[in-house]
């Protein structure tokens, strides 16, 4: 189980506290989804839950299984369990996107005390999750999100969601960037990737894309708080009324 | 002075010569341009260092020559191993191999006509002292010429384990059509000063490699001069990983046109004593002539490189393209990467461009590796090996790559 208890976060860049008093508590295999106007604190909530450095919890906690995270660091989080699907996933020249997924898989398994993989045992593994995912390996031979199309590289971000088998998922608008068709690929992956063990976070400004990973639970966030919460009807109405008569 | 005291030969015109012009140089005059950043003396006087065991140097360091079956040539403490030159010349019947000694004595050896000539062309824009030094106190080295159409790879060995100095002149003329790659390979205790000249004519391809291993305990210096014909395409790879002070020079002069010339260099220093300063200078005389200058230097422990590049396009070199780079990756805040770019252009239809960037290693790059569970240390092992990834994908040998790796990998360790 993940919980959010009381969370107050500041940017320590700026000073200034974006997360005000969160409180939020997602089951396994549960699926709820976060909406807000710009600025409301999604972001920040995104990095705060993955361990991102500039971003200080000044009151309340985050639980995994009842059990803090707040001292871990971000790759202790990641072998933990949680996982984050960046907005824009970032370009790393000169990182092979192969030699990093080992990397990635090997050093959670390490850190698990489980023995780490060969390079023909990882790659037996990535060819089966890639072609459940219809995901080409020609991608995998390049730099790591080099010259991928806005498609590819959420893609790319499911296919190591799926390799490392998180057990807690924050999705950060997935679907800014995508046409309809890659949107609807990468929401396949995602629901493919669904189960009674995994609980997701979605984080996304637009209705359309709960059309296709249907949420649980819908939160409404604002000014660093969750001011409403709902079954996916709340996403609906956000569509047809916007945010402002839930601000008031 | 000549070659020795008992005969005269036509190196002694050179020696004298040499020996004059050194006489008038001040080692420690930092009025010139390009030593503006560290002083000649430093490849010239006595350097206090740390001596390395032989087995020591070899067990951590070595290139892997067992499974080696391109020429190998040797030497050891400043000297050649005949042994080595005798096995190559009994088997190649498209390459002359001579030793410096054999070519200075024969009058008539191919080498009277091209010994000088490079360095000769390099004089300007700038003195370079130790490469003077290099013609008075030189005693050995390997004079090459690789015959019309040969294809070769040759593996050069220097070793050092008496501290003494290896001042080593070495000659190469690639005729027509040859396609040759030399890959030296610097280890131990020596105090390394060598020249290398080289003369590539139309259509040659030379690809140049050099290893400066990290067990090296004295200074090391090497000055590549290089006149290209038509269609040349040089290729000249720097990997230093001394922890003392190296000067890569290399000076091309791009005599005729469509040549295509790369100068790259990848250096990792980790200590208050490691200097890498790559000073390269190319010159294009003819037109359509491309050029590249990529040095990329990671630096930690108030290491300092310099790297100091001029591309030169004189008036009848139209539509040269050239194009300089230098990336310095500072990992700790006592180091320095001193950078002078120069472009002197004389044509009017030339594209010529040069940066540099300097910086640490990327927050959100480190962050996205550590969110999929790498620790941050492994993380900055990645993102340095990524650093360097440009320079070696401009080699195609498999065994220098991984070898390459390797010497990163210990470094990063």
């Amino acid at each position: 189980m993940f919980e959010i208890q009381n969370l107050h976060v500041n940017i320590s860049e700026v000073d200034k506290k974006i997360i005000d008093g969160i409180n939020l508590k997602i089951n396994p295999g549960e699926v709820h989804a976060i909406m807000g106007p710009n600025g409301s604190g999604k972001s920040t909530l995104s990095y705060t839950l993955s361990g991102k450095d500039g971003y200080e919890v000044i009151n309340g906690d985050i639980k995994l299984d009842d059990e803090s995270i707040l001292e871990l660091e971000a790759d202790e989080r990641a072998a933990k369990g949680i996982f984050l699907a960046f907005q824009y996933p970032i370009e790393i020249p000169g990182v092979g996107n192969l030699s990093f997924m080992r990397t990635a898989l090997n050093s959670q398994r390490k850190y698990n005390g489980n023995n780490e993989l060969n390079p023909a045992e990882f790659l037996k593994v990535l060819k089966d999750k890639a072609n459940n995912l219809n995901i080409d390996m020609e991608m995998l031979k390049r730099p790591l999100n080099v010259g991928f199309s806005g498609g590819e590289k959420k893609r790319n971000e499911i296919l190591q969601m799926a390799l490392l088998e998180p057990r807690f998922c924050v999705l950060d608008e997935t679907d800014s960037g995508l046409d309809v068709d890659a949107m609807k690929q990468v929401s396949n992956g995602v629901n493919s990737l669904r189960s009674d063990n995994r609980s997701f976070l979605i984080i996304t400004h637009y209705q359309r894309l709960l059309n296709y990973i249907k949420p649980d639970f819908v939160h409404i966030m604002a000014k660093g708080k969750i001011i409403k919460t709902a079954g996916p009807e709340l996403a609906i109405e956000v569509e047809e009324h916007g945010y402002s008569h839930l601000l008031t | 002075m000549g070659f020795d005291n008992k005969n005269s030969y036509w190196i002694d015109t050179f020696i004298k010569k040499y020996e004059e012009s050194f006489k008038k140089v001040d080692l420690h005059d930092r009025k010139s341009e390009y030593w503006r950043f560290a002083s000649p003396s430093i490849w010239y006087d006595v350097y206090n260092n740390n001596k390395l065991p032989l087995e020591k140097q070899i067990e951590n360091f070595s290139f892997n020559y067992d499974d080696i079956t391109d020429c190998c040539i040797k030497f050891k403490d400043g000297m050649l191993d005949i042994s080595s030159l005798a096995k190559l010349n009994r088997g190649e019947k498209n390459i002359e191999v001579s030793s410096y000694k054999d070519a200075v004595t024969n009058e008539n050896h191919w080498s009277t006509q091209k010994f000088g000539v490079a360095q000769l062309n390099a004089e300007k824009p700038y003195e370079r002292p130790l490469a003077l030094f290099n013609g008075l106190d030189s005693r050995d080295g390997v004079f090459i010429k690789f015959k019309k159409g040969v294809r070769k790879k040759f593996h050069i060995i220097y070793e050092g384990n008496e501290q003494k100095k290896s001042t080593i002149r070495n000659l190469f003329d690639f005729e027509e059509n040859v396609d040759i790659t030399i890959i030296e390979h610097f280890y131990g205790n020596s105090k390394y000063n060598i020249v290398s000249e080289f003369f590539s004519h139309n259509n040659s391809k030379f690809e140049h490699i050099k290893i400066i291993n990290q067990d090296i305990t004295d200074t090391f210096i090497y000055h590549l001069f290089g006149d290209c014909q038509k269609h040349s395409n040089i290729k000249a790879i720097n990997f230093s990983f001394s922890e003392n002070p190296v000067r890569n020079e290399v000076n091309l002069h791009l005599e005729g046109p469509e040549c295509d010339a790369t100068v790259a260099s990848l250096g990792f220093g980790q200590k208050d004593t490691s200097i890498c300063d790559n000073t390269v200078f190319i010159s294009h005389q003819e037109e359509s002539s491309k050029s590249r200058q990529i040095i990329k230097n990671a630096l930690s422990g108030g290491a300092k490189a310099i790297f100091q590049g001029k591309i030169y396009v004189s008036s009848v070199a139209q539509k040269t393209d050239g194009y300089q780079m230098s990336n310095g990756l500072i990992l700790t805040d006592d180091c320095q990467f001193l950078v002078k770019p120069e472009l002197e252009i004389y044509a009017d239809d030339v594209v010529c461009s040069h940066g540099s960037i300097s910086g640490t290693l990327n927050d959100d790059h480190l962050f996205y590796l550590q969110s999929r569970g790498i620790p941050l240390a492994e993380a900055q092992k990645h993102l340095i090996q990524a650093f360097f990834a440009e320079i070696l994908n401009e080699i195609n040998d498999e065994k220098v790559i991984n070898h390459i790796e390797k010497q990163i990998s210990i470094k990063l360790a």
